[in-house]
């Protein structure tokens, strides 16, 4: 129970670092263009660290209380010396919060009672203290003699071995606090309010009543400054993911039983005027039920957006390459599971696009562009996809380059590489092995290719595409279905079991009703579709047992689907076609062990469980066991 | 037809459902396995069979929106199939948190067979059929087969159940 608490704990925290990461970038922004950082950002920081330092108090991280805590006192000095900042103390704020991660990281992963785990987070926090001195002593200096007496006690507070004792008696005050899970709660969802003065009660017992009142009414302040914007972040709630799936499962149910009792065969002949009207009016409430329930799942992309700030910003500084992100759309709404699924491939897309796509400063001025180069991230909704765009304006894909690594691969001849089209070779990109870096960096090239890009893209049905001029950039375009818990498909039926095909890979469904069928050896069969010979299989073969179509000499009444995946076609025969629908999709029992060919399960109108295909696994699997 | 034990289930406690085992046949012999698996009593609904897996697992059936799959227990024991009838149930149970259907011929009833009536089953060689069955219980002047559920899905099958993200 209490290994729960803390993970749960964690996760928060986990939320206040990002903020703070954003809050950092910020601060960099204004650092960098030699403008002071306001107060009210200071403010900000300071008290995301201090919520991270109290909270880890209550279970007894030490050592990402003594992190926070030395963050959070470079902050306090920087709020009262603002013109100490500089890129200097940015990157201790950044260092510190980078060791934040990795400690509560560790603490998920492998509890070890709070404490730090390597050498370099004590010297670091050794050199971070330090830093807090000679400020300190900086500060001792220059400041008046009153103001001076109060930071001595102040500063006499924070310093190292007070601070243990302090932290000491925190965490005694915490434990037999009587109450300790009720300020907990306040933890969790507001931040602070709560624990803020308790700890500081702690924190100042000793001190002078001036400070502890001065403090306690700053941090009211801040407070009350913040409510408004809290009230919006508050308007969320958590849900745990198997109520919500069986919300969605419950509703799919719906949806799908709807027709089965408007449309239901004992009433088909008869004049119901009135019924048909009420039927009329349940199914625009379906409709409108279902699409509330998928958008629960739904969450804006900003989130896995502003990650990619910090990434962008480290990566420019690693390059020595000055890069502008530029962030638009990042309200567009997307199933959860596809967003984190897009964490991955946009790191890749973007650090190639630092590292491979945009000049150096100096290339750039001689190319008579801006010494700084773009990013722009954009989310658009478009239909029942989200397509989201990377755009650089850096030097562009070459072509000749390309072509000859992919004739070096063997992967086309010279002759045909002349008449190839410029989308054609931007797609070699996606061949595994092939990275047109010319040495492998720091960055890149360490043997993930946008190939694992297209492939983690492909899962989510969706894909990806490059667009480049030649000196003018690169554009990375990923099309991703809106949720993955519905699909349309085309079901239909063979002997007795019912299958759907994503309508995405169904190029065309025929009826053939005499066709005769080429055998080429058994369990390998074509047929003519328009002016090539396309494979056709029976669903048995896909499965591993002999095909229906070995005794055959014909197509006798059956129905062809055409499917397509990476331009290889392929025709499943079936019995029958019910028509399009859309699928709720679910999952299908582990129990089945080495299925491949199936992607999920679904409920028919008429009751009966359905299969769903994936078409472009039986492809791929199919089409590479033909050929070899 | 279909008969819901779930309420009485939820309510007992602990105690109560000690010792009641449910009863089932297959050919003319009786087994029976601990109530506490078990869910719910069906009649057998339309199955979906699902290509490429193996003769044991029937496929899957819809329960009220649940796709479940479903195990022969005949063909799991080598014992020869048999066409379903109307008195073929589904037995639903719950197994690791995984739900399973077990087709059976017929329901018996749910006896209670105190620990001092049962008897591990004597070690007669490795029989492929005979890992499923770990003692006989006597209820009066009959014995019932009592069956290791776990064991229906062997070690090498629940491995790869594990090895499945997000199983």
């Amino acid at each position: 129970m209490e290994r729960d608490d803390v993970l749960e704990y964690l996760l928060e925290a986990r939320e206040s670092l990002e903020n703070i990461e954003k809050e950092l970038l910020h601060f960099e922004k204004s650092t960098l263009d030699g403008s002071l950082v306001e107060r009210e950002l200071l403010d900000t920081l300071f008290r995301h660290f201090h919520t991270v330092k109290g909270s880890s108090g209550f279970f007894g991280l030490t050592a990402i209380v003594k992190m926070a805590h030395a963050a959070e006192n470079l902050l306090d000095y920087l709020r009262k010396n603002p013109e100490a900042q500089d890129e200097d103390t940015l990157e201790f704020l950044i260092t510190a919060l980078d060791h934040l991660n990795e400690l509560v990281e560790h603490e998920e992963s492998s509890p070890s009672g709070g404490d730090f785990f390597s050498e370099e987070q004590t010297q670091f926090l050794n050199k971070l203290n330090q830093k807090n001195e000679s400020i300190r002593i900086l500060l001792q200096q220059t400041t008046e003699e009153s103001t001076n007496k109060q930071a001595l006690s102040e500063f006499g507070l924070f310093s190292d071995d007070v601070n243990k004792k302090n932290n000491q008696e925190e965490f005694g005050l915490f434990t037999t606090d009587p109450k300790p899970k009720v300020a907990e709660e306040f933890g969790l969802f507001t931040t602070e309010t709560k624990q803020i003065p308790v700890e500081e009660f702690g924190l100042f017992q000793k001190s002078s009543e001036n400070v502890a009142k001065e403090t306690i009414q700053i941090q009211k302040a801040d407070d009350s400054s913040k409510t408004d914007k809290k009230n919006i972040v508050k308007k969320d709630i958590r849900i745990d993911t198997d109520k919500l799936d069986s919300l969605l499962d419950i509703v799919g149910e719906i949806v799908i039983t709807e027709p089965m009792v408007t449309d239901h065969a004992d009433i088909a002949k008869l004049k119901l005027e009135n019924f048909h009207k009420t039927a009329l009016q349940l199914k625009k409430l379906i409709r409108n039920l279902q699409e509330i329930t998928l958008s629960l799942r739904m969450v804006p992309i900003a989130g896995v957006f502003s990650r990619m700030e910090r990434l962008v910003r480290d990566t420019a500084k690693k390059t020595g390459k000055q890069v502008q992100l530029i962030i638009s759309g990042e309200d567009t709404e997307i199933d959860k599971s596809i967003i984190e699924e897009m964490y991955d491939p946009l790191v890749h897309i973007i650090r190639n696009a630092i590292d491979h796509g945009l000049e150096t400063p100096d290339e750039r001025k001689e190319a008579g562009k801006p010494t700084q180069g773009t990013i722009q991230l954009t989310a658009t909704q478009s239909g029942k996809e989200v397509w989201i765009e990377v755009r650089d304006d850096g030097k562009g894909l070459s072509r000749d380059r390309i072509l000859n690594k992919a004739i070096s691969l063997g992967l086309i001849g010279y002759s045909e590489a002349e008449i190839l089209q410029d989308q054609e070779v931007w797609d070699f990109l996606f061949h595994p092995g092939f990275s047109t870096a010319k040495e492998v960096t720091d960055l890149s090239g360490r043997g993930v290719g946008l190939d694992v890009v297209r492939k983690n893209v492909t899962t989510l049905k969706g894909f990806v595409d490059v667009f480049s001029v030649y000196g003018q950039g690169t554009t990375f375009l990923i099309r991703v279905p809106l949720t993955l818990a519905i699909i349309e498909g085309l079901v239909v039926r063979k002997s007795e079991t019912y299958f759907i095909l994503p309508s995405v890979d169904v190029k065309e469904s025929m009826y053939v009703s005499n066709e005769p069928i080429n055998e080429l050896y058994k369990n390998n069969h074509s047929i003519q579709y328009r002016t090539n010979q396309i494979s056709i299989v029976d669903i048995n073969l896909l499965f591993g047992k002999d095909s229906d179509l070995n005794e055959q000499r014909t197509l006798k009444e059956k129905y062809v689907i055409v499917t397509e995946s990476h331009e290889k076609q392929m025709g499943i025969v079936f019995d029958e076609i019910l028509g399009n629908q859309s699928i709720v999709i679910k999952p299908i029992s582990p129990i089945f062990k080495n299925i491949n060919g199936l992607a999920g399960c679904t409920i028919l109108g008429n009751g009966h469980a359905g299969l769903i295909l994936d078409v472009r696994k039986l492809i791929s699997q199919h089409l590479t066991s033909v050929t070899t | 037809m279909s008969q819901t034990l779930k309420s009485w289930d939820l309510n007992a406690d602990e105690d109560t459902m000690r010792d009641l085992y449910l009863c089932f046949s297959l050919e003319d012999r009786d087994y029976a396995f601990e109530v506490r698996h078990l869910t719910e009593i069906l009649a057998l609904p339309a199955i979906t069979t699902i290509p490429g897996t193996a003769p044991f697992l029937r496929g899957v059936i819809n329960i009220r929106g649940k796709i479940i799959p479903v195990m022969d227990v005949r063909l799991r024991f080598d014992i020869p199939f048999k066409a379903y009838h109307d008195r073929t149930c589904v037995l639903l149970i719950e197994l690791d948190g995984l739900p399973l259907g077990l087709i059976v011929d017929k329901v018996n009833d749910v006896v209670r067979i105190p620990v001092e009536n049962i008897d591990l089953a004597p070690k007669i060689g490795e029989s492929r059929s005979s890992r499923f069955i770990y003692a006989t219980g006597r209820v009066g002047d009959t014995v019932k087969i009592l069956i290791n559920l776990q064991r229906l899905l062997t070690q090498e099958e629940t491995h790869l159940i594990k090895d499945i993200p997000g199983a």
